[in-house]
């Protein structure tokens, strides 16, 4: 069992139980925190699989801004956590069950098909590649990507302005 | 026991399941959010998994791309949510259905 099988399976279980506490925990405090367990987890994952760029995007944007975020919006809104208590959660059982049910429907319809697979491509650097897929065969996806980044900012400042009374 | 196309496929099932359940039982808005997250963390793990299983780099392009939406949803949402708390001192979006007839 070589090293990168071991890695794989060590970071699958880190992205397995954030990702299960960042569901099932009744405080959402809690559940942000389970969640940065869950991305890092990810990170690893892609680095195991050799999207190097990938999992440093994921650390900058996941874990250093959309995080951040998250925490502000609970510091900002922290009445609710108080207000709602221990009943954050409802439906705990039919959402449990739904889950279970559409996993194991996901995995059979897996377990079913057959992927065209080539052999794992040796690890290498995917930054230069990736950049040149962005500014050549993607421009016009990268462009627009640009514009929805920028509307999506200036629409949430916009939203989040002190209204006029 | 190596590591093939499905452990990537069966790891992005788990996380899209969890995902579902958080949106469907969490009253917070911003857990909801989380949810919503998961989901789409999801989705990459499948695209590198294909991407690493196929040679080529588009798959990580997409990845890339999902990572932006998800950046920007998370703005917009949160812009939303402190708007709601605003007007109504709470987050749970179970009471949050002043347009209900």
């Amino acid at each position: 069992m070589g090293a990168d099988v071991i890695l794989f399976w060590v970071f699958a279980a880190m992205t397995v139980a954030g990702g299960l506490m960042a569901a099932l925990l009744p405080r959402v405090v809690h559940a942000v925190f389970s969640l940065l367990l869950c991305f890092l987890g990810v990170t690893g994952i892609y680095a195991v699989a050799g999207a190097d760029f990938l999992a440093v995007t994921q650390v900058v944007v996941y874990v250093g801004g959309v995080l951040v975020l998250f925490a502000f919006g609970i510091l900002l809104t922290g009445r609710t956590a108080l207000a709602l208590g221990d009943k954050e959660v409802r439906h705990r059982k039919t959402g449990l069950v739904l889950g279970v049910l559409l996993a194991a429907g996901l995995v059979t319809a897996i377990k079913g098909s057959v992927f065209k697979t080539a052999a794992a491509t040796p690890v290498e650097g995917t930054t230069e590649g990736l950049g040149k897929l962005l500014l050549g065969d993607y421009i016009i996806l990268f462009e627009f990507a640009s514009v929805l980044l920028l509307v999506a900012l200036v629409g949430a400042a916009y939203l989040v302005r002190r209204q006029p009374s | 026991m190596s590591i093939g196309l499905y452990h990537y496929l069966l790891l992005g099932t788990f996380l899209f399941a969890t995902g579902v359940v958080a949106v469907v039982t969490r009253r917070n808005a911003i857990g909801v959010l989380i949810g919503v997250e998961l989901i789409l963390n999801a989705a990459n793990v499948n695209l590198v998994g294909f991407s690493r299983y196929s040679g080529g780099l588009d798959a990580q392009v997409f990845a890339l791309f999902v990572i932006v939406l998800a950046a920007a949803e998370a703005a917009v949402a949160l812009a939303i949510i402190l708007q709601l708390f605003d007007k109504r001192t709470d987050v749970d979006v179970d009471r949050a259905s002043s347009l209900k007839g």
